[in-house]
C-alpha cells in the first residue's frame, strides 16, 4: 500500500513537471503555429544559468536563472523565428530544430560535453515523512508549483488585456490583427510566459539530477511536443493534461516493466506515443480543420 | 478620405484586382458589387493591410497605406468586418467587444461597449458566453459592433448578408442606416447588387479585377452592368 | 514525334540525371590525387549523399519531414556489422547473437543489398503505422522512432554490444565504392521520382486535397517512398559502417539527423538535385568550418572543441538560408537542359508581396 501510495506520488509529481513543460510548448504552438524544439535548451540555459551563479545565494540564483532564460527566448524569437514568421510548417520546423541545435552546440563549445554538477539548497531535495512515507521534498514541491503556476496561468489568460489578445490570437491571428492586437506584442509576451515556464522547470530538473549538460533538455522537449498534440492542437488545458499523463505513463511502465525490460523504458513510453498520436483524434483533427477550409 | 489609383492585387501569379481606381469621401456609404471572384475581398484586403498591392497607390486622409500592418492601420482609423464574420468563438462575446478597445488610448471602454449594447441588445443576452453559440445573424451584430469599437473612420463590409436569412439582412442593412445617421463613412461589399445599389450613395461594380461601371443609385439603377455582371453575363478581359 | 524530337526529349529527360552523376563524379575525379584526408573528406561527403538522397526520396517527395530516418542507417549500419565481421570475430564481439546470425557471412555488394534490406524490411513495420498520420504527427512520430531504435540500440547487448562500440567492421569502402553506390542512389531516386507513384507523391505535397479528388490514395504512396527512403538510407548505413569500421548508437542519433536535414533543406527541400547539391554544399561548408575554427579566441572565451563550432555554424547557415531563401539554394528545381533562366531577358517581375500568408488561419495544413 505504502509501495502504490509512493508510486502515485511519482507519477503525480512527475506529471505535473511534464505539464508545465507541455505548457511551455503549446503557448507558443497555438498563437504561431510553431512546435519549439529550442524549448529543450531553453531549459538547458537555465540549467547552466544556475551554475554560472552558483556562488549566489539561492533567491538571487533562481531568479538570476529564470532572467537569463527569459532574455535568451526574446534573443531567440527575434534574432531566429521572427525572419521566418509566417512561413510554412516544415521551415518553422527545421527552423526550431536549427536553433535547438545551435544552442546546444553553443553549450558544448562553451562549457564542454561533460554534465557539470550544481549543488542546490538541500531543502529543495529533502526527504520527509508523512506518517509512514518517505516523500521527498522535491516531489511535493514540483505538485505544489505546478498547481499554482497552472492557475495563475488560466487567470492570467481569463481576465488580463493580453491574456484575451493572446487566446483571440490563438484562434485566428489574422483577424486578431485587424482588431488591433499587436502581433509582436502578442508574440514576444508568449515567448517571454513561455521562458518563465522553462526557468521554473529548469530549476526542478536541476534540483532533481544536480547536473547540467547540453542535452539535459532534448529528451523533455519530444514529451511536450506529443502533449500539445494529443491535447488537442492550440489547446491549453489539454497540453497540460496531455504532459501530466505522461508524466504518469513513464512511473507506470517504470514500475510495471519487468526488470529486464527496464532500460528500455523511454522506448516503450514513446512506442506508447505513437500509438497515442495513430489512435487519438488528435492527429485527426488537424485534418478535420483542414478539410473544413475546403 | 481614401483612395485607390491603379491598384493590383496578385495572389502569386494570378492578379485578382488588375487595375481598380476609385475613393471615398467622408460621410459617404460606398458600394462595392460584383460577380464572384471579381476580386472585391482581396481589394479590401489590400486597404485593411492584410495584402499589399502589387501596383498603384493606397491613400488613406492624405497618407499612403502602402506596407503598413493590420493593427496600425487600425490605429489609423481603418476597420474591416471580415467575410463569414469571423468572430473570435472561444471568447465571449464581452471579451469580443472589450479586444479592440486595448488598442485605443483614452477611451471608456465600458461605456462604449454599453453603447454598443444599446445598438445591438441581442448581445446583452449573450454577454458572458461564448460567441460561437450565437445564430450567423447574432455573430454578425457581434462583428460589427466589434470593428465599430476600434474607433474607426473607414469601416469596411465584407459581405455582411452572406448566409443570412432575409429577416437578418434587414436588420443588418438597418444597422448601416443608423451608422449612416452617425455619419461614419463605409465601404460596402456585397453580392446583393440591386439591394447595395439602392442603399449606397454611390457604388462600383468589379469585374475580372476591374471597374466596369461606377455611378450613384440614380445612374446605375437599371444599368446593363448591374444586372449582367450579377448574373456573370459580361465578357470579361 | 519524330526520331529526332523523341531523342530530344529523351535528353531533357536524363539530362537532370546525368548532369548530377557527372557532377558527383567529377568531384571525386579530381581529388583522386590528393592527400588521404581530402579522400577522406570526399568519402564522408558521398555517404552523406546516400543518407540524403534516401531522406529526399521519402522527406522531400511527400512534403512529409521525417526527424527519424536515420534509425533506418542505424539497421542498416547494424546489419552490416552482423553480415560482414568474420565469424571468428563475431563470436568473440557478439557471443549472444542467435544461431543463424552468428554464422552467417556476406560481403561485397550481396551484404550492401541485405543491410538495406533489413532496414526496407523494419521501414514497411514503421511505414504502415507513419503513412497513416498527418505530417506534423508523422514527423513527430518518426523522431519518437528514431528515439526507440537509440534506446534499443544503446541497451541491445546481444544485437548491438550496448552502448560500447561496435569494432571490426571491414573496411571496403574506398572513393570509388562510395561513388558507385552514389550514383546508384541517385539514379534509383530519380527513376522513382518520375515513376507514377512519384508524380502522384508529389502532386499531394502540393496539394493534398487535388491530389485525393484524383483518386490518389496518400497514405499508399507515402508507404512506397517510406520503404524505398529505408532502403537507401539503410544502404548508407552499410556505407558508414564500412568505412569508419567502428560505431556506437549516438552515431545515429541528433547529429547526423540534423546534418542530412540541413543538406536537404539548404540544397532545396523539393528536388533531387536539391539534396545532391546540398550535401556537396554543407561539406564544403563544414570542412572550410573546421579548417577555421582551429582554435581562436574572443575576449575572455577561447572556443575550442571541433564539433561545438562547425555545428553551430552549419546552424547559423541553415537559418540565414530559411530566412532568406526558405526553398534552398535549387529553389526545388531540377538541373535542366537549356540555356538558364537568369540568361534568358526577362519581364522584371512586379513586387506584389504578402504580408501575411494566404491562409491568415493559425491552423496547420496538415
Amino acid at each position: 500500500m505504502t509501495q502504490t501510495l509512493q508510486h502515485v506520488i511519482d507519477a503525480v509529481s512527475l506529471g505535473s513537471l511534464y505539464a508545465l513543460i507541455a505548457l511551455g510548448v503549446a503557448l507558443i504552438f497555438g498563437i504561431m503555429n510553431l512546435l519549439n524544439f529550442a524549448y529543450g535548451e531553453l531549459i538547458m540555459i537555465g540549467g547552466y544559468a544556475l551554475y554560472f551563479l552558483r556562488d549566489l545565494p539561492f533567491a538571487f540564483q533562481a531568479l538570476g536563472a529564470i532572467a537569463v532564460v527569459v532574455l535568451a527566448s526574446v534573443l531567440i524569437e527575434r534574432i531566429a523565428f521572427r525572419p521566418v514568421r509566417g512561413a510554412n510548417a516544415a521551415v518553422l520546423l527545421v527552423t526550431s530544430f536549427a536553433v535547438s541545435f545551435a544552442l546546444q552546440s553553443l553549450a558544448i563549445v562553451v562549457f564542454g560535453a561533460r554534465a557539470k554538477g550544481v549543488s542546490l539548497p538541500s531543502w529543495l531535495d529533502d526527504s520527509l515523512a508523512i506518517g509512514s512515507l518517505r516523500v521527498s521534498s522535491l516531489s511535493l514541491i514540483t505538485v505544489g508549483v505546478a498547481v499554482v503556476v497552472l492557475i495563475t496561468f488560466a487567470i492570467f489568460l481569463k481576465r488580463s488585456p493580453m491574456g484575451i489578445q493572446m487566446r483571440a490570437a490563438a484562434e485566428s491571428f489574422g483577424t486578431a490583427r485587424l482588431m488591433g492586437v499587436k502581433a509582436n506584442s502578442v508574440i514576444v509576451a508568449a515567448f517571454v510566459l513561455s521562458a518563465l515556464l522553462a526557468g521554473i522547470v529548469a530549476i526542478l530538473v536541476v534540483a532533481q539530477g544536480g547536473t547540467v549538460s547540453p542535452t539535459m533538455g532534448s529528451s523533455l522537449v519530444l514529451v511536450a511536443f506529443v502533449a500539445t498534440i494529443i491535447g488537442g492542437m492550440g489547446s491549453l488545458s489539454g497540453a497540460a493534461l496531455g504532459g501530466f499523463l505522461l508524466g504518469a505513463l513513464t512511473v507506470a511502465l517504470q514500475v510495471l516493466l519487468p526488470e529486464s525490460l527496464r532500460p528500455y523504458r523511454d522506448a516503450f513510453l514513446y512506442g506508447a506515443v505513437i500509438v497515442i498520436l495513430v489512435v487519438r483524434p488528435g492527429g485527426l483533427v488537424a485534418v478535420r480543420s483542414a478539410l473544413e477550409r475546403v | 478620405m481614401l483612395e485607390l489609383d491603379g491598384v493590383a492585387v496578385r495572389y502569386g501569379r494570378t492578379e485578382a484586382v488588375a487595375d481598380v481606381s476609385l475613393h471615398v469621401d467622408a460621410g459617404e456609404v460606398i458600394g462595392l458589387i460584383g460577380p464572384n471572384g471579381a476580386g472585391k475581398s482581396t481589394l479590401l484586403a489590400a486597404i485593411s493591410g492584410q495584402r499589399r498591392a502589387a501596383r498603384g497607390t493606397i491613400t488613406f486622409q492624405g497618407r499612403p497605406i502602402d506596407g503598413e500592418t493590420p493593427e496600425r492601420l487600425v490605429r489609423r482609423g481603418i476597420a474591416l468586418v471580415p467575410e463569414g464574420r469571423q468572430i473570435f468563438a472561444t471568447l465571449t462575446v464581452e471579451e469580443n467587444l472589450r479586444l479592440p478597445t486595448f488598442a485605443r488610448r483614452d477611451v471608456d471602454a465600458d461605456a462604449l461597449i454599453e453603447r454598443e449594447l444599446e445598438r445591438f441588445p441581442i448581445l446583452r443576452t449573450y454577454l458572458h458566453q461564448h460567441a460561437g453559440r450565437m445564430s450567423g445573424g447574432e455573430q454578425q451584430m457581434l462583428a460589427i459592433s466589434r470593428a465599430l469599437l476600434c474607433g474607426p473612420r473607414l469601416l469596411m463590409l465584407d459581405e455582411p448578408s452572406l448566409g443570412l436569412a432575409p429577416k437578418m439582412i434587414d436588420a443588418v442593412f438597418a444597422a448601416l442606416d443608423s451608422l449612416r445617421q452617425e455619419q461614419v463613412t463605409v465601404l460596402l461589399v456585397e453580392q446583393n447588387a440591386t439591394r447595395t445599389v439602392a442603399f449606397a450613395d454611390r457604388s462600383y461594380v468589379l469585374v475580372h479585377g476591374r471597374v466596369a461601371a461606377q455611378g450613384t443609385r440614380e445612374e446605375l439603377a437599371g444599368l446593363e452592368e448591374v444586372t449582367s455582371s450579377y448574373l456573370g453575363l459580361e465578357a470579361g478581359p | 514525334m519524330s526520331p529526332r524530337e523523341a531523342l530530344a526529349k529523351a535528353w531533357r529527360n536524363a539530362f537532370p540525371v546525368v548532369s548530377l552523376c557527372l557532377i558527383v563524379a567529377l568531384i571525386v575525379l579530381v581529388t583522386m590525387g590528393g592527400s588521404e584526408v581530402l579522400q577522406r573528406h570526399v568519402t564522408e561527403m558521398l555517404v552523406n549523399l546516400v543518407l540524403v538522397v534516401g531522406l529526399y526520396v521519402f522527406a522531400g517527395t511527400s512534403g512529409v519531414l521525417s526527424f527519424g530516418q536515420m534509425s533506418f542507417m542505424a539497421i542498416g549500419a547494424y546489419s552490416t556489422a552482423i553480415l560482414t565481421i568474420p565469424v571468428v570475430q563475431k563470436q568473440f564481439l557478439l557471443p549472444d547473437l542467435p544461431g543463424f546470425l552468428a554464422d552467417v557471412h556476406l560481403s561485397g555488394i550481396p551484404a550492401a543489398v541485405a543491410a538495406g534490406g533489413v532496414a526496407a524490411v523494419f521501414a514497411v513495420f514503421i511505414g504502415l503505422v507513419i503513412c497513416r498520420l498527418s505530417g506534423l504527427a508523422a514527423s513527430l512520430a518518426m523522431f519518437a522512432v528514431l528515439v526507440i531504435v537509440h534506446e534499443v540500440a544503446r541497451n541491445w547487448d546481444a544485437v548491438t554490444r550496448g552502448s560500447r562500440t561496435m569494432i571490426g567492421v571491414p573496411v571496403t569502402v574506398t572513393p570509388g565504392v562510395a561513388l558507385g553506390w552514389a550514383l546508384v542512389v541517385i539514379v534509383i531516386a530519380y527513376l522513382f521520382q518520375r515513376s507514377a507513384s512519384g508524380l502522384r507523391l508529389r502532386a499531394s505535397r502540393e496539394d493534398e486535397f487535388a491530389a485525393r479528388s484524383i483518386g490518389v490514395s496518400i497514405p499508399r504512396e507515402r508507404f512506397g517512398a517510406f520503404v524505398l527512403s529505408g532502403f537507401i538510407v539503410g544502404i548508407g548505413g552499410y556505407l558508414y559502417a564500412q568505412y569508419q569500421g567502428a560505431f556506437t548508437p549516438n552515431a545515429f542519433f541528433t547529429h547526423i539527423t540534423f546534418i542530412t536535414i540541413a543538406m536537404l533543406v539548404i540544397g532545396g527541400t523539393k528536388s533531387l538535385s536539391g539534396a545532391v547539391v546540398g550535401a556537396i554544399v554543407v561539406s564544403l561548408l563544414t570542412n572550410l568550418f573546421n579548417s577555421i575554427e582551429d582554435g581562436f579566441t574572443l575576449g575572455p572565451i577561447s572556443f575550442g572543441g571541433r564539433d561545438g563550432l562547425s555545428d553551430m555554424a552549419l546552424a547559423a547557415f541553415i537559418l540565414i538560408i530559411l530566412a532568406l531563401r526558405p526553398e534552398g539554394i535549387t529553389k526545388g528545381r531540377e538541373l535542366r537542359w537549356g540555356r538558364p533562366a537568369w540568361l534568358k531577358r526577362r519581364r522584371a517581375a512586379p513586387p506584389g508581396d504578402d504580408v501575411l500568408p494566404a491562409a491568415d488561419d493559425a491552423r496547420p495544413a496538415a
